[in-house]
């Protein structure tokens, strides 16, 4: 006679899950102006994913992290180089014109609590999230002709 | 016989360490390619000439603000006016006949720094860009524009029939 052998076991899988970003800019993007001492203008598309906890928000800043180069052209530090942000898919977009820093960074947007990445429901339905900013830099006609780089850094952040 | 050992409740737990701060970054880098370029706009859309004595000239001012940066090296730049519309009317002013009549449209000019205005009078043609002022390499205007004038002066010959007269001239800013 045979006896059936059963067994079951129970397995509790308990995730914490912490609160977490990640952000990607493009590599380089070049200014141009279409008039005569209009501004030069270029648009980043910056994408990122979030996750804040119930209690806390987190956001996105940005700041130069080096001026123009070589010296001598465009400066971030005589506030040369400005932006604006367009919407956010997730979370509160800056308004109006912020000013870039090299000291200092400044709001790109800020995420509410309890904010998440794709999937829907109680997270955004778009993944990744993203959100444009036109920056302006001001074409004096004192710059010396030539080409000038600049670095600027994205800051996620989780506080 | 097969032996059943229950094995008690497993319980998985996994607890990341709290963080206390996240923290990701992404790095763009802006460029600009800075060019020669330069613009121009008349102050006063139309410049009346005028006269204060019997058959003295008729004279006027046009006031220009340019912006104009020039390359360093072997940059230059230059502001010029042509008559690009002659006087309408019979028996008037005419800048195409000027040569002919000795009737001459001509001009001075004044230019802020770094430009240098025309030198001494200047007969105004319907045919050729005649200099109001030029610049040199490396060459900057003002933030908000610098300024030049012009100072007409238009022959006032007995000749005339009466009337309004009026002619179009095109100012050209360049640099390179």
């Amino acid at each position: 006679m045979a006896i059936a052998a059963a067994a079951s076991v129970n397995q509790h899988v308990v995730v914490t899950l912490m609160p977490a970003g990640k952000i990607s800019a493009p590599a380089a993007v070049t200014l141009t102006n279409t008039s005569s001492f209009g501004s030069y203008s270029g648009t980043v598309q910056l994408q990122y994913n979030a996750r804040t906890s119930p209690g806390t928000t987190g956001g996105i800043n940005i700041q130069a992290a080096s001026d123009f180069s070589p010296p001598g052209g465009p400066a971030v530090a005589r506030g040369a180089l400005t932006y604006n942000c367009g919407a956010a898919t997730l979370g509160s977009a800056c308004t109006g014109v912020q000013t870039l820093s090299l000291s200092a960074a400044a709001p790109v947007l800020s995420l509410p609590a309890a904010a998440c990445t794709g999937g829907g429901g109680q997270c955004s339905s778009t993944d990744p999230n993203t959100v444009s900013l036109a920056f302006f830099l001001d074409d004096d006609p004192v710059l010396p002709t030539g080409g000038y780089r600049a670095q600027i850094t994205f800051i996620y952040s989780n506080p | 016989m097969n032996k059943i050992r229950a094995l008690p409740f497993l319980s998985l737990t996994l607890l990341l360490p709290a963080a206390a701060f996240s923290q990701s970054s992404a790095t763009t880098t802006l460029a600009v390619s800075v060019a020669a370029e330069a613009t121009l706009s008349v102050s006063n859309s139309s410049t009346s000439l005028t006269t204060s004595s019997i058959f003295g000239n008729y004279t006027g001012a046009t006031n220009l603000t340019w912006k104009i940066r020039t390359s360093a090296g072997n940059g230059t730049g230059s502001i010029t006016a042509k008559v690009t519309t002659d006087f309408n009317g019979i028996n008037g002013p005419s800048v195409a006949n000027s040569a002919v009549t000795g009737d001459t449209l001509s001009y001075t000019c004044a230019a802020d720094s770094p430009a240098t205005a025309c030198s001494g009078a200047q007969t105004a043609s319907t045919t050729a860009a005649t200099s109001v002022a030029s610049f040199g390499a490396a060459a900057s205007s003002k933030k908000a524009g610098s300024s030049a004038t012009v100072n007409w002066s238009l022959v006032d010959d007995p000749a005339y029939a009466p009337g309004s007269y009026a002619a179009t001239v095109t100012f050209t800013i360049s640099a390179s």
